[in-house]
């Protein structure tokens, strides 16, 4: 067998632009699937390393009525708790910069949930208190300072609190806010903003408010899977049942459905019940999760694209090398080598180049790309540094996706010519005969066509399976460039359509109290344009058991509200211009609890009321969720006229001026809502940049390897043509006439394509408060279009070369 | 026709002369020689041979004279012109105005009909002839719409003579035309090849090994090891039909 090897390694060494190509096509396969999922991986991984290294909390119960030493006792006693941990939680308001803003307390932790100590030290006392670093810069506070629990008002948070003027004594970082989402909270506009840790003995509550729950269980589990989320509801039905019969035997109401919201501690609940919440209710979590599980379907979609190219190039080109080798094999043959050790030659020779380049790429891929898109996530998320290792499971499938993706091309390839006589082999094989066209069948049509049009539309349907190749490589490459442009498009005009055509006013002032006669006369005075009260809220929509978090707003003269939120239909584009006979839901929300006008759906306020009302309308919306009712709506709903607690304005105000008035908790101007907006779509679209980059790669690989074929396979073709006296720049035409035909139909089956793959894509990278409007500008289909085009000149212009040195003399050669 | 005519501008070096042309290969130790200082001329709208065993350096020859080569020295004139010192650009020009080229594998292009074929050649050279006319004159009147998969090789051939005359060349170069026909069908390119010549004086280079073929030039040029070893004109060329090989 040794000169049978010896001619498996020359074919190596006598093609390496071609072992190349088919290694570096390998190579951006498995470097896109591995390197997304990779990333995906590995930031799973640090989560749930992150969550079991600082003993995260399994359940969450709460308790309006509070939790004695025997409800912790009979938590603890369940089977399978590891540990409990009783807590105070209460919210309540601080002032930064002037204003005031709703803040989350939590009694420092024993045992779960651990903080990070980033500066300082832990409180030891009940004065003294560590807070986020968030705080510590917008608030301005230095270690020592004096953080201000402000005035309750008619919160009635007061009493929760031995001190009310705390020392901050260390900088902390709290495993419950993984990302910059903090919650809701039941006072102020309903977002809360901050979290600080005190010392147990800095509270004055009887009992406590809060009971942390882990499981022996949750060690064992991943715990960023549907694993562990499906061990979690059986945790709390575990819980569930110690809690209803604790509740039996005190003669109390059996639990009812959990909230999200830890409210203002114990205050005026209607009946005292524990609810029971996971991890999975936490809005942090959920959104990390949801982060990187939409990472992973973007990492879906995309391989798919570069494994069916992949496909077609290496089939080609396989078939190309086993064309030209024909006598070689047909020699190989007559000296008695079997037809499968012939085969298994050029398969081994396919699959060392897949092997190699997919080897490059799930190194490239797992190393890079995680680093990339963990650092695009990375201000986003508190989560320490991610680890990069190899995911072994994905790079092996990924790998072994490619290699037989390009051994089975091969395999196809050299069926045709293994199965031949010998004989026939080593005579040349008679040049593919000309056809006509079905543009023939329509000589109105044909006849118009020049001759080198008609030239072009049979060289291109001449050879069937490399027109279809450079087809798909060109639309997948136009494809992805779309998609990619899309994906960027679709995340900014979020913001675009959210404060630009939806939420138009331009700044929203919460107040602290009443807005009487006398605040009314004081905000005018500092605001110059419109200005319209209006009662915001924090409230659940519930239906068949789904609940979704909200702000209910109620204007106090809902026929000027369309001046500052401009509610209309998503489908007919009209205007909900009277106050509506029940809720107008937004859309995002209402498309997923399934309801539409007419249907009836529970609202739960803060502070426990529950109502049940009918849809009036459904209104376009694209961050957050909301529900509004006209001001009669909501007095009949909840038997209390909707006492306004915010300012909607239009025009010029006096910010600073605002912000000193005691009446005005807090100011948000919508520039600032804006650029947060972009810093967090900011992240995708450091992805949909390296998606962009890998497309164009695939796109000039492809392009490249096909143009290079076509020259060679035309060689004789072209130097007679050359002969004839066709000049250099004619002989290109000749040949770039087709490719650039092809192209083009190319970027239009690619523009389809892509118009279907942003929309898809766009609806797997959703979050559950985000709507993407499917949007695509015309500037990216022209760049997607230029991109492509661009990339059939630029490797015309690097093949150039290759034609003009085509050597004349190849023409008076006999048939290959 | 033409030989007594011709001959009397052999005075002045002929309507075609190579003059001390050679051309080499590589260069220094490795350098190969193809042709050495040949020097020969050949006449107007003459049927013109030149005959040597492979290797001799018939092909460059060919090459040189359809502008598809530079010499390495020498001058190789055409009509007065030294095509061996023309430019890249103009030697194009040069084949595409002024040469006609049939091969011996015909080189048509497979996914062309006939007559698209020879239009590939009129399309680039003004004053062309109608290609339905250059094909009709070849005896292909009928099969104009045929790919040349479906053409016989005699027929192919002839298609490849229409596309060179159909540029009304004022040069015909053949190289062994008839090497990869039959001979009854062979004798019939060489016959077309004949009548082309005389009846349009358009001058034909003929380049093969079968020295059975001399008879019918008016010029035989015979080249052996890059130089030439004879001229020799025919007063009087045997009909194709006498002709036996």
């Amino acid at each position: 067998m040794r000169p049978y090897a010896k001619s498996a390694v020359r074919l190596v060494t006598d093609a390496k632009a071609r072992f190349a190509s088919l290694a570096v096509i390998a190579m951006l396969g498995t470097m896109s699937v591995v390197g997304i999922q990779a990333a995906s991986i590995d930031m799973r991984d640090v989560a749930d390393r992150t969550y079991k290294g600082r003993g995260l909390y399994d359940v969450q119960v709460r308790s309006a009525a509070g939790f004695g030493e025997g409800d912790v006792a009979a938590l603890a006693a369940v089977p399978g708790v590891a540990a409990v941990m009783p807590s105070y939680i209460v919210d309540a308001y601080i002032e930064v910069r002037g204003q005031r803003q709703p803040m989350r307390t939590y009694s420092l932790p024993t045992g779960l949930n651990a903080l990070e100590l980033l500066e300082g030290r832990l409180p030891e006392g009940p004065g003294e208190c560590a807070v986020e670093r968030r705080l510590m810069r917008e608030g301005g506070y230095a270690l020592g300072g004096t953080l201000s629990i402000a005035p309750d008002g008619s919160a009635g948070y007061g009493q929760a609190f031995e001190c009310m003027d705390l020392t901050v004594t260390g900088v902390v970082s709290s495993p419950l806010y993984i990302t910059m989402e903090r919650g809701r909270t039941a006072l102020g506009s309903g977002t809360l903003r901050y979290y600080a840790y005190l010392h147990p003995d800095g509270y004055a509550l009887g009992a406590y408010t809060d009971v942390y729950v882990s499981m022996e269980e949750s060690l064992g589990i991943y715990n960023v899977s549907d694993e562990y989320d499906a061990a979690a509801r059986r945790w709390v039905a575990a819980l569930a049942e110690a809690g209803d019969a604790r509740a039996a035997a005190a003669g109390e109401a059996p639990a009812g459905a959990g909230s999200e919201d830890p409210g203002m501690g114990p205050s005026s609940a209607s009946g005292p019940a524990w609810s029971y919440q996971t991890r999975e209710d936490g809005v942090s979590f959920r959104s990390y999760r949801q982060d990187t599980f939409r990472l992973q379907k973007v990492g879906y979609v995309f391989p798919l694209v570069f494994f069916l190219v992949s496909l077609l190039v290496s089939l080609t080109t396989m078939t190309r090398m086993v064309e030209e080798h024909r006598t070689r094999i047909g020699v190989f043959k007559a000296l008695g080598y079997g037809s499968s050790s012939v085969a298994l030659m050029y398969a081994s020779y396919a699959a060392a180049s897949a092997a190699l380049g997919g080897a490059a790429g799930v190194f490239l891929g797992s190393g890079l790309f995680p680093s990339i898109i963990a650092d695009a996530y990375g201000h986003l998320y508190s989560m320490p540094p991610i680890e990069t290792p190899v995911p072994v499971g994905i790079a092996a499938a990924a790998m072994a996706a490619s290699v037989s993706v390009v051994v089975g091309a091969t395999l196809a390839a050299c069926l045709n010519v293994t199965r031949s006589e010998p004989a026939d082999l080593i005579r040349p094989k008679a040049p593919k005969a000309g056809r006509k066209v079905w543009l023939e069948m329509l000589p109105p049509v044909w006849r118009r066509v020049g001759f080198i049009g008609k030239i072009t539309a049979r060289n291109i349907f001449r050879f069937k399976r490399r027109f279809f190749m450079t087809l798909t490589g060109v639309a997948g490459c136009a494809a992805l460039l779309l998609t990619g442009f899309g994906l960027r498009d679709s995340l900014a005009v979020v913001s675009m359509r959210q404060f630009g055509e939806v939420e138009v006013y331009d700044a929203k002032a919460y107040l602290s109290g009443a807005a009487d006669g006398a605040v009314r006369a004081s905000l005018g005075a500092l605001t110059h344009g419109e200005a319209l009260y209006a009662r915001e809220e924090a409230v659940e929509v519930e239906v068949g058991g789904q609940r979704f978090s909200a702000s209910l707003i109620t204007p106090e003269d809902y026929g000027r509200l369309g001046g500052f939120v401009r509610l209309f239909s998503p489908h007919t584009g009209g205007a909900y211009a009277d106050p509506p006979e029940g809720a107008l839901l937004t859309e995002k929300m209402a498309r997923t609890l399934g309801v539409g006008e007419g249907d009836v759906v529970t609202l739960r306020l803060g502070g426990g009321a529950e109502v049940e009302v009918a849809v009036a309308g459904v209104a376009e919306n694209y961050l957050f969720h909301y529900a509004f009712l006209g001001p009669g709506a909501y007095a009949a709903l909840f038997g209390a006229e909707p006492v306004p607690n915010c300012l909607f304005i239009n025009g010029a105000y006096d910010a600073e001026a605002l912000m000193r008035e005691g009446s005005v908790l807090a100011l948000s101007a919508m520039t600032d809502q804006r650029r947060v907006m972009a810093d967090s779509t900011d992240a995708m679209g450091v992805v949909t940049v390296v998606l962009i980059v890998l497309a164009c790669a695939l796109a000039f690989v492809v392009l490249f390897n096909l143009t290079l074929i076509n020259i060679t396979e035309r060689r004789r073709e072209l130097a007679t043509i050359k002969v004839l006296g066709f000049q250099d720049a004619e002989t290109a035409l000749y040949t770039y006439r087709e490719s650039m035909a092809v192209t083009l139909m190319g970027i239009a089956v690619g523009i389809a394509a892509g118009i279907l793959l942003v929309g898809f894509v766009l609806t797997s990278v959703e979050i559950d408060i985000l709507k993407f409007p499917h949007y695509v500008s015309l500037g990216s289909y022209l760049t997607a279009i230029a991109v492509s085009m661009a990339f059939t000149v630029f490797v015309s212009a690097a093949t150039y070369g290759r034609l003009t040195s085509i050597d004349m003399v190849e023409s008076l050669k006999g048939v290959e | 026709m033409g030989g007594g005519e011709a001959g009397g501008r052999a005075g002045d070096g002929g309507y075609i002369r190579f003059d001390g042309v050679t051309r080499e290969y590589g260069s220094g130790a490795v350098a190969v020689r193809a042709l050495d200082g040949i020097t020969f001329g050949l006449e107007e709208g003459a049927f013109n041979v030149i005959v040597g065993p492979s290797g001799a350096g018939k092909t460059t020859v060919l090459n040189l004279l359809g502008g598809m080569d530079a010499a390495t020295a020498g001058s190789v004139y055409v009509d007065g012109r030294d095509i061996a010192r023309l430019g890249k650009r103009d030697r194009c020009l040069y084949r595409r105005n002024e040469v006609g080229f049939v091969f011996q594998f015909y080189n048509l292009i497979q996914n062309l009909t006939a007559l698209e074929n020879v239009e590939l050649a009129s399309h680039i050279k003004k004053d062309s002839l109608p290609p339905a006319d250059a094909l009709r004159d070849v005896g292909l009147g009928g099969r104009v719409g045929h790919f040349p998969s479906q053409l016989s090789g005699g027929e192919q051939q002839r298609v490849a003579i229409a596309r060179a005359l159909a540029k009304a060349p004022k040069l015909l170069l053949c190289d062994e035309p008839t090497g990869a026909l039959d001979y009854v069908t062979g004798k019939g390119i060489l016959r077309l090849l004949r009548e082309s010549c005389e009846m349009r004086g358009v001058t034909v280079v003929l380049i093969t090994h079968n020295t059975a073929i001399t008879p019918m030039a008016d010029r035989v040029v015979r080249i052996k090891n890059g130089r030439v070893e004879a001229v020799a004109d025919n007063a009087s060329p045997v009909p194709i039909s006498e002709i036996e090989w």
